[in-house]
């Protein structure tokens, strides 16, 4: 007989006669029966039961509404488990629930008048609680999480198990108290579990609460009613079959509340991966999209994905910004995410809501490529923002220089010339100076004074002393003032507002549009308007000369959008031919 | 004639401190921030202040706000506000605050030494001076905004922007070489023209002049 390989595990090998001639080539794993065929069976097997439960009830020792009820209430735990592990096989939830239905049943048997299932149930009676417990500390992920979580569900199965040992060996009257320890035990592993929900709560991300708090707050209420239901009910004057109406109907809710909140973490019908190949041939997936379907898939809002930067050896976000690793004590957990050997990126989970790291790493082979793909572009945009800061950083440069240059001439050479031509005229004036001497000193003087003219226009152009004195709106006024064709400024601008840059900036653009005005447009008039509004100073210059003025063509326009766009501003140029010239400039005002 | 400078640069300061007083001016006090120019107002009480626009802590128009301040607590005090440069704002600022006794020019003039000084002793006595500079920039606006300004002769214009430089009518006549009377004539005619009423007082007369220029700059151009 050919031994399988382990890695085939319980597959059945096709070769089951004894052979001399070991034959490994012949030896094929069949593949175990698919998961929904095993379900599909499961269910059959269920239905067989709770069947049998029924025609048994029938001529059963109790009213038939009760097997009824029971075989009910083990349909609807056998049936959203089956739900839940189909739809989503990487979760522990749905093999719970049919744990719980098992428990259901056994507890069910006990009204069918035959004295060994009577037995049977009465040692399962609390197990349901002590499922439901568990429940509660496994969720979403489906596994106990935590020393104290695992303590708590144990001690749970040991009160419902053990405790209710005395139920059925002890007589009635002993009983008594022992059952009192039982309750007693068993509210104080209720009590730590609500603790520990609660904890969990409130540490959770907000994008889980929506699944977590609902279902987290109908636990805790079932696990409170079913066994305290006959104690308190009757205070308010229910009979017995009401209260066993709403033990019954708390504990139908249970299986259904466990499969919405395994649902609602956007699982889609299919098995992850196959869900998350289909996504992949979608056309036009957006940036972190990936990020998208994991989230949905796997079950976390919280997921995110983070890009690997080979330049900057660290991870960045999809908008290039490095993205801070999660702290050692951190629920959150990255796992990195490799295309051929090489870090594309990872995937940043909550550990609590994925207990699973196989399923995180399923899903992050299927998306390496989509994740790669998104990399690029995350590492796009880090350059892109790196370009524009450091087109930034030239253009202040640039201001900068442009300052220290006007402000030496200033408080130097500007005040050089009104020395010398003092001096000049000095001479010309003294009494002891000839006449042609002190003709030559004047003319002299009022050379002097053309040359100050000349590098006051220069220091102007440079800048302009009104910008500085009185800021934008002084500035531009200046401009209009001195334009040789009628222009108006129109606008409100608070000039405290706007920073040096955005300022200096706004003015080029002016200058520069109302010099192309006059030269090229031939227009007859110019409206200049500056505006601030929502954090963006806005910049019109509009004539009604003969138009076609274009950026690239040369002309001062190309330098200045330029520096717009590198403060992030917008610069629009509307010049259709012989319908004047418009040029539209925001800026973001950086108060 | 009592004369208080503020100016930050040194150089300038001495300068012009040096040239006032060669002339006969009698120089308080000279000074380089704004602050310690009001402080030296207050004590001395001058007939004169001298200041630049631009000066220490803040670099922008300090001496400027200076000058009103002070010419509002202490009236008969006459100001003039150098600059390097000059603009219509500033001389709008000072017309509409102030009614004679100003001046507005650029610190070039300063070298240009007799004209600049009779410039001082023209404010001192309530006169105005604006720099030539400002004054194109008035009557160029007035002239684009299409207002009676165009419809002054070219001798007219010469005159009325002598005028508007708070130049006395002997001075604009010297310029023109022309006489007085003709000049009188000129200037009765751009009166008619702007529809100003006569005023015997020769400041107040160009003071409204000036005035009428620079209101007459806002152009009444329709939208696009």
């Amino acid at each position: 007989m050919t031994v399988a390989p382990a890695k085939w595990g319980c597959s059945v090998t096709t070769d089951m006669k004894p052979s001399k001639r070991p034959t490994p080539t012949l030896v094929r794993p069949i593949r175990t029966p698919s998961r929904a065929a095993g379900l599909v069976l499961l269910s059959l097997f269920a239905l067989l039961l709770g069947g049998i439960q029924l025609s048994v009830g029938w001529n059963g020792p109790t009213e038939f509404w009760i097997p009824a009820a029971f075989t009910l209430e083990f349909w609807a735990w056998s049936s959203t488990g089956l739900l839940a592990w189909w739809r989503r096989p990487s979760n522990g939830t749905g093999a719970l629930l049919l744990f719980g239905a098992v428990a259901m049943f056994l507890a069910g048997i006990g009204n069918l008048g035959l004295p060994v299932l009577t037995e049977v149930s009465t040692i399962s009676a609390t197990l349901i609680l002590a499922v439901t417990v568990h429940l509660l500390h496994a969720f979403p992920s489906g596994q106990l999480r935590g020393r104290l979580s695992v303590t708590t569900v144990i001690a749970g199965y040991v009160v419902c198990l053990i405790l209710q040992v005395p139920n059925y060996l002890l007589p009635p009257a002993e009983a008594r108290v022992l059952l009192a320890a039982q309750a007693s035990a068993g509210l104080a592993v209720f009590l730590v579990t609500a603790a520990l929900l609660v904890d969990r709560l409130r540490s959770a991300d907000p994008k889980n609460l929506r699944v977590l708090l609902p279902l987290y707050l109908y636990g805790i209420l079932a696990v409170l009613i079913i066994p305290f239901a006959s104690n308190v009910l009757p205070l308010f004057g229910a009979d017995s079959v009401a209260v066993g109406a709403v033990q019954l109907v708390a504990m139908a809710g249970i299986p259904l509340a466990f499969l919405v909140g395994v649902l609602a973490g956007g699982f889609a019908r299919t098995a992850e991966a196959d869900a998350l190949s289909t996504w992949l041939s979608l056309p036009g997936s957006t940036r972190s999209a990936v990020a998208q379907a994991l989230a949905g898939a796997l079950g976390d809002d919280s997921l995110r994905v983070v890009y690997w930067s080979e330049e900057r050896e660290t991870f960045i976000d999809s908008r290039g910004a490095p993205a801070e690793s999660p702290t050692a004590q951190s629920p959150r957990v990255r796992h990195d995410v490799h295309v051929e050997s090489r870090l594309a990126g990872a995937i940043e989970y909550d550990s609590r809501m994925i207990a699973d790291p196989g399923s995180v790493e399923r899903a992050g082979r299927v998306l390496a490529v989509a994740l790669d793909r998104e990399r690029l572009t995350a590492a796009l945009v880090a350059s892109n923002e790196a370009l524009g800061l450091s087109r930034m950083r030239l253009v202040e440069a640039a201001d900068r220089e442009r300052s220290r240059i006007a402000r030496d001439l200033h408080d130097g050479l500007q005040v050089q010339f009104v020395l010398l031509a003092l001096e000049a005229q000095q001479i010309a004036n003294a009494d002891t100076t000839p006449f042609v001497t002190a003709r030559a000193a004047t003319a002299l003087r009022t050379r002097i004074d053309q040359a100050a003219a000349e590098l006051r226009h220069l220091v102007h152009a440079v800048l302009p002393a009104a910008l500085i004195e009185r800021g934008l709106f002084a500035a531009a006024e200046d401009l209009v003032d001195r334009l040789d064709i009628p222009a108006r400024l129109e606008g409100d601008i608070d000039d405290r507002e706007l920073d040096q840059q955005t300022a200096q900036t706004a003015y080029l653009v002016v200058a520069e549009a109302l010099t192309n005005a006059v030269k090229h447009s031939g227009a007859s008039v110019v409206i200049v308007s500056l505006n601030s509004e929502d954090e963006y100073l806005t910049v019109v210059i509009e004539d009604d000369g003969r138009g076609g003025a274009s950026v690239d063509a040369g002309t001062g326009l190309k330098g200045l959008r330029d520096r717009v766009e590198a403060f992030g501003g917008t610069f629009v140029v509307s010049s259709e031919l012989d319908k004047g010239t418009r040029l539209r400039v925001e800026l973001p005002c950086a108060s | 004639m009592r004369v208080v400078i503020g100016e930050d640069e040194v150089l300038l300061r001495e300068g012009l401190a040096n040239l006032l007083a060669h002339d006969g001016f009698d120089v308080v006090a000279a000074v380089g921030t704004a602050v310690e120019l009001e402080n030296e107002v207050d004590a001395f009480l001058p007939d004169l202040v001298i200041t630049d626009i631009r000066m220490p802590p803040t670099h922008t128009d300090e001496g400027l706000l200076a000058a009103l301040r002070i010419r509002h607590s202490h009236p008969g005090i006459a100001v003039v506000v150098l600059s390097q440069y000059v603009q219509r704002r500033y001389a709008t600022e000072l017309l509409n605050q102030l009614d004679g006794g100003f001046g507005y020019m650029l610190k070039q003039r300063i070298a240009d030494v007799r004209t600049f000084t009779a410039d001082l002793r023209r404010v001192q006595a309530g006169g105005t001076a604006l720099d030539p500079e400002v004054v194109a920039v008035l009557m160029s606006r007035a002239t684009k905004a299409k207002g009676p300004v165009t419809t002054l002769t070219a001798r007219q214009l010469e005159v009325l922007g002598l005028m508007a430089e708070g130049r006395s009518n002997a001075h604009i006549a010297a310029r023109l070489g022309t006489s007085e009377k003709a000049v009188v004539q000129h200037t009765s005619n751009i009166y008619s023209e702007f529809g100003l009423p006569v005023d015997a007082d020769d400041h107040r007369r160009v003071l409204a002049v000036i005035r009428y220029l620079s209101e007459a700059g806002t152009p009444h151009t329709d939208e696009i």
